[in-house]
């Protein structure tokens, strides 16, 4: 996708929540979608199953107003978490301008993260994307349960690339903003090495 | 009414000393200094906007703060918009608007806030689209605020619109912690107070939507201190404030907006010399823009600055290009100069577009218009005479009948009188209908003038827009070969548009000196009719090839009579001499 147009001047940043099923990915964007003013956001589109999980995605685009003179948007996208929705997956993946990883904090859930982490990279190896230079930040969702491991722990695991890591309570929005702004921020740096090579022509 | 008069005063406290700078608010700060340093080079116009409370204000009249105490001789004008249209709608009511408007277009910086109320008011749009080109054409200097970007303005005029774009834009945000901080303490010491240990710091935790907010919430610490006499602890801030939880939905899209705007005005900032050329080739080239001129530098070695001032002037010439192309959209829609896009688009070719723009503004410069009177109704001649029935049938139906209508007969008889009638006429039919009204004598010399701008070309299309011509008094031009010419192409050109024409002399088109043949018998190929007191009422000239359904026009009766068929001769199938049947009345 193009990142910075300069015929219209607008940048659009896609960033996708990825993670294993029920790890948090759709409360993450429910939550943002409940506290950005109404001027700044679009309906929240979600294509769920009967039981609520997500069966497509969710989507749930930001417009970011006029910045340094461009018109700023972002795009916020979450992937089905379930192993047989890998189509899907690299279908929402493709043009993605970075990753949040949601990672299950429940011990027992652990070895789902990390075949989803797999499964993350694997897709974007698909789509030709170097994992040592792509924006990509981590979240230990559902720090508020009961029982679960440190962070410190999980990250000798779970970020063996040292990104940013956020602990966060999505359901209570606790860390979903810090996980959005760290993103956000790995993406715009991106953009700005991209400057120049990543142009649309009109 | 002096400079200082005609605008609010700059508060000196708003300087640039006191203005705190963070990631949010960086780049608009820097680029304010450049301005406030270089007026008129950097920058121009520099566009501020953020939403209220964030430090435009501050911004703005730190620029007119700096210029006037480093350059006491430019003259500073700020104002808001709303008191600049006031003073222009008590200068209107005083009768002064036009010295209103010579004092602020004299100014070299304008600063004028809160732009957003131009939504939807023409007028101010108006004002301020002449006030800019005038200022801007000696090098002066704007600066706007706003509490949104242009393009979110309701109802802007596109051409103030590719003005404002045409410097730089900067946007203020909500400020971050620790700018938050720093202007708690800043603000503290500025009312002489003291905080006590991390009381700015416990201030700062909340989150302030702007600047007045944090304000007011360290008015109301410092109000404790002053009437208890005693300092604030960091404990009691929190009690004081409110929980920074109560606001904390808000305070995170604030934040996360912070980043945004910080992470890429940083990215803006620091991008490499280069690579901001590069950038900016592929910019202009995506907006259609011919770059050869920024790709002829693209592998010097170049220091900020050079980049700089490369990117100005390469800027600037754009932006004069824009303004070229839009002038020349509002003079004439449908100009056929706006396709030249290998010239609106080359700022290499800046001249070409200048001469463009002439072109276009010699075009559609104004035709001489008809006097003002008389009328028909005001005639002194007889209503009755058949070159007053034939002027109103060519008013009343133009172009297809009487074309051309020549009126001839000896000065004083009542020539011009009865054209201007006729003109009149016309233009109640159609207000909007082009007319041209001149002597030969002005047709000839206005055609020397454009030979010697070598603008022939536009003189002839701005001639050709006239539904109505009319050349009262055509006989000098048989002194000049070159009028006689255009004037013939004029004829071709009436024909094939329907344009009426209208001439008058003070003789017959066969009695005209110096008129080459092919001229005179187009002169002679409408109607002819002879205006002396004295002279029969005759039509000397009658095409015959009328067309049909055109009766119930009302028109004169024309009568041929004897002494049109002693003196005069029939045309048909004008304008080709091999293809009519001349009649010759011995």
């Amino acid at each position: 996708m193009s990142l910075v147009n300069y015929s219209t001047r607008e940048i659009t940043c896609k960033i996708v929540y990825y993670g294993p099923g029920r790890s948090g990915k759709t409360s993450n964007l429910q939550y943002v979608h409940g506290y950005v003013p109404e001027e700044r956001k679009g309906p929240m589109v979600s294509l769920a199953t009967e039981t609520d999980r997500t069966l497509f995605f969710d989507f749930l685009p930001l417009d970011l107003g006029t910045i340094s003179g461009f018109r700023t948007r972002m795009q916020l996208y979450t992937v089905p978490g379930q192993v047989y929705y890998n189509a899907t997956r690299r279908l929402v993946l493709r043009g993605a301008d970075g990753v949040v990883f949601i990672a299950d904090s429940q011990p027992e859930q652990w070895d789902e993260n990390i075949e989803s982490l797999r499964n993350l990279h694997e897709n974007l190896l698909e789509e030709d994307i170097d994992l040592k230079t792509f924006p990509m930040v981590i979240q230990y969702n559902k720090r508020d349960l009961p029982g679960v491991l440190p962070i410190a722990q999980r990250d000798d695991t779970l970020n063996f690339r040292g990104v940013p890591a956020f602990p966060a309570a999505a359901v209570t929005g606790e860390g979903v903003f810090d996980t959005l702004k760290a993103a956000s921020k790995l993406v715009l740096q991106s953009l700005s090495r991209r400057f120049g090579q990543d142009i649309q022509q009109p | 009414m002096t400079q200082e008069s005609l605008s609010l005063g700059l508060d000196p406290r708003n300087t640039f000393d006191s203005y705190i700078v963070g990631t949010a608010n960086r780049l608009a700060a820097a680029a304010a200094k450049r301005v406030a340093e270089s007026p008129g080079v950097a920058y121009n116009p520099l566009f501020l906007y953020a939403e209220s409370g964030l430090g435009k204000t501050h911004l703005i009249m730190a620029i007119g703060n700096h210029i006037r105490r480093v350059h006491e001789n430019i003259e500073v004008v700020y104002d808001t918009l709303e008191h600049l249209m006031e003073g222009v709608m008590e200068a209107i009511q005083a009768g002064e608007r036009d010295a209103f408007r010579a004092r602020l277009r004299g100014a070299s910086v304008l600063l004028l806030d809160d732009v957003q109320f131009l939504a939807g008011r023409r007028g101010a749009q108006e004002e301020l689209l002449r006030s800019w080109d005038a200022l801007t054409a000696r090098g002066g200097q704007v600066v706007l605020a706003s509490d949104r970007p242009p393009a979110e303005i309701d109802g802007i005029d596109q051409r103030l619109l590719s003005r404002f774009s045409g410097g730089l834009m900067a946007d203020l945000s909500v400020p971050d912690y620790e700018t938050r901080v720093a202007i708690a303490r800043h603000k503290a010491e500025e009312r002489g107070h003291l905080l006590s240990a991390g009381v700015a710091e416990a201030i700062a935790k909340h989150a302030f939507g702007n600047v007045r907010e944090l304000q007011g919430a360290l008015n109301r610490i410092i109000a404790v201190q002053e009437l208890d006499r005693r300092p604030v602890s960091a404990e009691e801030v929190a009690d004081l404030l409110g929980r920074p939880a109560e606001v904390r939905a808000r305070d995170e899209f604030g934040s996360f907006m912070n980043e945004v705007v910080g992470t890429l005005g940083q990215a803006m900032a620091n991008v490499a010399p280069e690579q901001r050329i590069a950038d900016a080739v592929l910019r202009w080239e995506a907006e259609g823009y011919r770059t050869r001129r920024l790709e002829a530098v693209l592998h010097d070695d170049m220091t900020a600055e050079s980049a700089d001032a490369v990117l100005e002037t390469f800027e600037e010439a754009v932006a004069r290009l824009r303004q070229i192309a839009d002038t020349i959209r509002e003079l004439d829609p449908a100009a056929m100069e706006l396709s030249r896009l290998d010239v609106l688009r080359n700022p290499d070719r800046m001249e070409e577009a200048e001469s463009l723009l002439e072109q276009v503004r010699e075009r559609m410069r104004p035709l001489p218009p008809p006097p003002e009177g008389p009328r028909f109704e005001q005639l002194t001649l007889d209503r009755e005479l058949l070159a007053v029935r034939a002027a109103r049938a060519v008013a009343q139906q133009p172009g297809d009948r009487y074309n051309p209508f020549f009126v001839h007969a000896p000065a004083g008889a009542g020539k011009t009188s009865l054209v201007t009638a006729l003109a009149l006429l016309f233009r109640e039919r159609d207000r909007d209908a082009v007319i041209g009204f001149l002597t030969g004598e002005d047709f000839a010399a206005e055609l020397i003038g454009a030979l010697k701008r070598n603008q022939v070309d536009s003189w002839r299309a701005r001639y050709r827009r006239a539904r109505l011509l009319i050349i009262d008094g055509v006989d000098p031009l048989g002194q000049t070969e070159r009028a006689q010419e255009e004037l013939f192409h004029f004829f071709d050109n009436a024909r094939r548009s329907g344009v009426q024409l209208v001439f008058t002399a003070d003789r017959p088109p066969h009695e005209l000196s110096g008129f080459e043949d092919r001229l005179r018998t187009r002169l002679e190929s409408g109607l002819v009719v002879d205006l002396t007191p004295s002279a029969p009422d005759t039509a000397v000239v009658v095409d015959l090839d009328e067309p049909a359904g055109v009766s119930e026009v009302e028109e004169p009766a024309l009568q041929v009579d004897d002494w049109f068929l002693n003196r005069e001769k029939l045309l048909w199938h004008w304008p080709y001499m091999q293809d009519s049947l001349v009649q010759e009345q011995d």
